[in-house]
């Protein structure tokens, strides 16, 4: 490992940009640049941390203890790698798609919501980058409080419902993430991720384990949508669309799923857990929401409300995917946090071009729009596909990865959980496509598609969806890392 | 003259000698007043700072009051949770002085230097209780202290008279209880001295005299700590004092009477020593563990900001009395960063009310719609020191509250533990109300950017920016400062034995 103060410069871009953001209250123009500036430098940051990574020089910062034995200490190791570049890269994207939206919208505070997305990136980088669980924790706390004035952008009393609902979900969450923590480390007397996980864990009592354990998943699980403890994702739909698209079906979600992932990996470790028995529970309550959050999303008429209950299904997707502890499940998650970070964020960013464009926001006004917005429509087709797992879009690599994995764990059964899900993802996007290209109504007139600065990123991230498919360890080499962090985490 | 000893006393006379100079120049020199405190506050200040150098890894400063030793003479003594209250109290007193002219000339038009002569009085007597180790001493103290703060609450005006006057008579109560206590082990042992005493109980069997003494030295020092259910003088005292006032009162008071107890039931009473110690401090964590709950659900009744503020504390009072109760190191330690975590904030919190006051004139939390449009570092610093309230990292408030539930998981005590982990919901509730309010409120009126100015603003900027220091530097205050000193590693002693 090699000693560098890069990762704090990744957390800090981002958090002056807010900063700065907040003091550009009069000249909008200026505000828009600094955040696409900080988005851009925000990258420069991360690819360095990442080329490390690969070439096995792990980037890490000074230790700086803020408990005995526990600093407050970034580290970019693999995996952290993987989530911080996703974050930083789509960031950019929803830079430039946020500017056309909110500007085409005619939004109100819109200086609030920039300086807040930047914030909400920052401590998300910092989630990403933690060495440790109280530095994660720090993160993951001030993520909350980031978005939250997002949630309620629109101050009506709707959405002052739904940041109340999500402020109470998250915070009780922190709550039973403070507890865990506070009696891992009384147990153990350290907090560090190390990959496959914390020797003294598995000395300790099976109870203290189990509650432990519980207390973090339940902690991560929130963010993480499992169900019952979904309920704050639907209801913060109402917030502005990049918000849901980035933040809502990439970065705060993806926190949670991350922090899953390292209290599996880690923390415990699959000989700890296997001994326990307590991932399976967590691997069937993560088939259990998959399959429910599909029959869910196929009766809901608001777009995005469909896409959110969508989005917690595929989450699960990553959930099982740690819980399964087998090498080949592991790299379909680490994939697939990737795969669809992507592909939700096409389908968001689609509903959101088309709600500017036509103010239309439920999937039954939606008959005859693909011939007014052709380019949008057919991006969110491609998403649809790799959603639902057809070859050679990226969302096939993820799942084959995940039902060979389950297959590997000997739980055939939710290898099928997997294949039943992939029918209920045609069904329930599959017939807006249809209406989209196949129904015809005059409602839109001679209307087209949105604006260039909405139109790019959606294609964009659309073609991203398409080259992971054809080349998975094309560019940022995801397929390698994912395969790495797998082997490391012995799984 | 040591060091040692001219370090004590700058640190307890500055303040007093300023208190007189005021009255003395202040019908020639009125405007001379606010000037004389905020000096007398710094000279305390610098003498803290010292002794905070003084004390840290275990060292401890000494002053025998007139060249008389203990135990014939009266003692003063600092050890490392001695040093870091002396800091807090000089820190937190030199920023609410520097704060109060301009808060004062809206709520206390008429003359001001009596104000800051009592607010020395008060700086000087809590000075003095926290570096003596005599009890009589500190009865000695705690009465000038009282005194001091009846004057500060009662000059508010209107109910603020009525509520000082309650707060004077079960004040009272309180340092009368004290005092019995205090004659109780005086018969006994014939000493008043601390560590002087806890030698000669340590060679006594413990007796029912024993018992009551030390329920009525408890009683007595919960009643000024606000320990619930003793808190009723609390609520009305806070909120109806001017906003410096509370400040004072409620950021320190409290905090002083609480390391009092710290040391009647750590010092006095040698740990390991007693039997009939744990069924006190057993009670002390019930009733605080009590408090935080019930303090914590009326803030969230409250509309009135300072209302809720005062029920806040006695919440978080309750977080103090429980590290106290549980007799290990980290329980001890995060009661004692808790006072200055909690003191700085909280002082934050009255002085901002105070700015509230000055800018708007009226202060329910439905008058703060749109505060952040009108006064927007000060909501950027009342963001911050709520946040440490609520307990989350990086700001001070985490980490006292990390070492209290630590210190609960070390005592085997699950329920204290899930108090204290639950209880951040409830405040977080309060607190995000607040903010609500705030940010997504119309106002009635809309206003202009019309922030504090400079004298009022910086104070809040420097103790809202302490709570996020302390908390990142929470390592020295907390290992190098508070886990070594002498009570604590005695402690840690007999734990391990």
């Amino acid at each position: 490992m090699t000693e560098s103060m890069l990762p704090w410069a990744a957390v800090t871009v981002p958090a002056l940009a807010a900063l700065l953001i907040a003091r550009l209250d009069r000249s909008p123009n200026l505000r828009e640049t600094c955040t696409l500036v900080a988005a851009t430098a925000l990258i420069a940051c991360t690819l360095p941390l990442l080329a490390g990574a690969l070439g096995g020089a792990v980037l890490e910062t000074p230790d700086f203890e803020i408990v005995p034995g526990v600093g407050l200490q970034l580290r970019a190791d693999r995996f952290g790698v993987v989530f911080a570049v996703l974050a930083s890269a789509l960031w950019l994207v929803t830079s430039v798609y946020s500017i056309g939206y909110m500007r085409g919208s005619g939004e109100h505070a819109q200086t609030r919501y920039y300086a807040s997305f930047a914030a909400a990136i920052a401590s998300t980088i910092g989630v990403a980058l933690s060495a440790n669980l109280l530095t994660l924790y720090l993160f993951y706390e001030v993520l909350t409080f980031a978005t939250y004035p997002l949630v309620a952008h629109k101050e009506t009393e709707k959405a002052l419902v739904a940041s109340r609902k999500y402020l109470v979900y998250t915070l009780s969450a922190g709550v039973a993430l403070l507890a865990a923590m506070g009696m891992l480390y009384a147990e153990t007397g350290t907090l560090d991720f190390r990959a496959g996980g914390i020797e003294a864990l598995g000395r300790a009592p099976v109870l203290t384990q189990n509650l432990i354990f519980a207390g973090l998943i339940l902690g991560f699980g929130v963010k993480a949508a499992l169900m019952p403890l979904h309920g704050w994702l639907p209801s913060a739909m109402v917030a502005p669309t990049p918000v849901s698209a980035l933040l809502h079906a990439v970065a705060v979600v993806k926190s949670g799923v991350f922090g899953c992932i390292r209290t599996i990996a880690f923390l415990f470790g699959p000989a700890t857990l296997a001994a326990s028995g307590a991932a399976t529970c967590v691997a069937y309550v993560a088939a259990f929401t998959i399959l429910f959050g599909s029959v869910v999303a196929l009766s809901q008429d608001n777009l995005k409300r469909r896409l959110a209950y969508s989005t917690i299904s595929h989450l699960s997707y990553i959930v099982l995917g740690a819980a399964l502890l087998s090498t080949s499940a592991t790299i379909g998650a680490v994939l697939h946090l990737v795969n669809h970070a992507l592909l939700k964020i096409t389908l968001f960013f689609c509903a959101g071009a088309i709600y500017v464009t036509t103010g239309c926001d439920r999937v039954s006004q939606l008959s005859g729009i693909g011939r007014r917005m052709p380019l949008t429509m057919g991006a969110f087709a491609v998403a649809a596909l790799g959603l639902a797992g057809v070859p050679p879009l990226n969302g096939f690599v993820s799942k084959w990865y995940l039902c060979l994995g389950s297959l590997q764990a000997e739980h055939p059964l939710l290898a099928l959980v997997l294949i039943v899900s992939g029918v209920l993802n045609i069904a329930y996007l599959f017939p807006i496509v249809y209406r989209a290209f196949f129904e015809s109504s005059d409602d839109f007139g001679d209307l087209g598609e949105a604006s260039l600065s909405m139109l790019a990123p959606l294609v964009l991230t659309a073609l991203a969806s398409i080259a992971f498919g054809l080349w998975p360890d094309g560019g940022p080499r995801a397929w390698t890392l994912a395969q790495s962090i797998a082997e490391a985490t012995g799984q | 003259m040591t060091a040692s000893s001219a370090i004590l006393l700058a640190i307890v006379l500055a303040p007093l000698l300023g208190a007189l100079l005021i009255v003395a120049v202040a019908l020639r020199a009125p405007r001379a007043a606010q000037s004389i405190s905020v000096i007398s506050c710094l000279v305390s200040l610098a003498g803290a700072l010292l002794a905070v150098e003084a004390c840290e890894n275990g060292g401890t400063l000494g002053y025998a009051y007139g060249g008389w030793i203990a135990p014939f003479g009266i003692a003063a003594r600092v050890d490392g949770i001695g040093a870091v209250l002396v800091a807090l109290i000089a820190g937190v007193a030199t920023l609410t002085l520097i704060f109060a002219e301009r808060s004062l000339q809206s709520e206390l038009p008429r003359d001001r230097s009596g104000f800051y002569a009592m607010a020395l009085l008060l700086v000087a007597a809590l000075q003095g209780m926290a570096t003596t180790a005599d009890l009589f001493n500190l009865y000695v103290f705690l009465e000038i202290s009282s005194l001091a703060a009846y004057a500060l609450i009662g000059v508010g005006g209107g109910p603020a008279s009525l509520a000082s006057f309650r707060y004077l008579i079960i004040g009272t109560v309180g340092a009368s209880f004290y005092l019995l206590g205090v004659a109780y082990i005086f018969a006994l042992t014939g000493s008043l001295n601390g560590p002087d005493i806890a030698l000669a109980l340590g060679g006594l069997p413990d007796s029912t005299a024993l018992l009551v003494g030390l329920a009525f030295l408890a009683v007595g020092l919960g009643l000024k700590m606000a320990v619930f259910p003793l808190h009723g003088w609390l609520p009305d005292a806070y909120s109806y004092a001017p906003s410096t006032a509370s400040a004072l009162i409620g950021g320190l008071m409290t905090k002083v009477s609480a390391l009092a107890l710290l040391r009647v039931l750590y010092v006095v009473f040698a740990p390991g020593k007693h039997e009939l110690l744990p069924p006190v401090t057993d009670l002390l964590g019930f009733l605080g563990a009590i408090g935080i709950v019930v303090g914590s659900l009326m803030a969230v009744a409250q509309r009135d900001f300072k209302r809720m503020l005062a029920y806040s504390s006695i919440a978080h009072l309750g977080f103090i009395a429980v590290g106290i109760s549980l007799g290990n190191a980290s329980g001890i330690s995060g009661a004692v960063f808790h006072m200055v975590a909690h003191g700085v904030a909280k002082a934050t919190l009255f002085l901002i009310a105070g700015g509230v006051v000055y800018r708007l004139g009226a202060l329910g939390v439905d008058g703060l719609a749109g505060l952040h449009r009108i006064m927007p570092i000060s909501t950027f610093a009342l963001v911050v020191a709520a946040l440490s309230m609520i307990g989350i990292p990086p700001t001070a408030g985490f980490f006292s509250k990390w070492y209290l539930m630590l210190g609960c998981l070390e005592a085997g005590r699950g329920d204290l533990f899930a108090v204290i982990v639950g209880s951040t919901v409830l405040s977080a509730w309060y607190f995000l109300r607040l903010f609500e309010t705030i940010f997504f409120t119309q106002p009635d009126d809309v206003r202009s950017r019309e922030e504090l100015p400079g004298s009022m603003l910086a104070p809040i900027a420097i103790g809202s920016a302490a709570t996020i220091l302390l908390g990142i530097a929470n390592q020295y205050p907390l290992e190098t400062l508070i886990a070594k000193a002498p009570v604590l590693s005695r402690l840690v002693e007999v734990a391990s034995r």
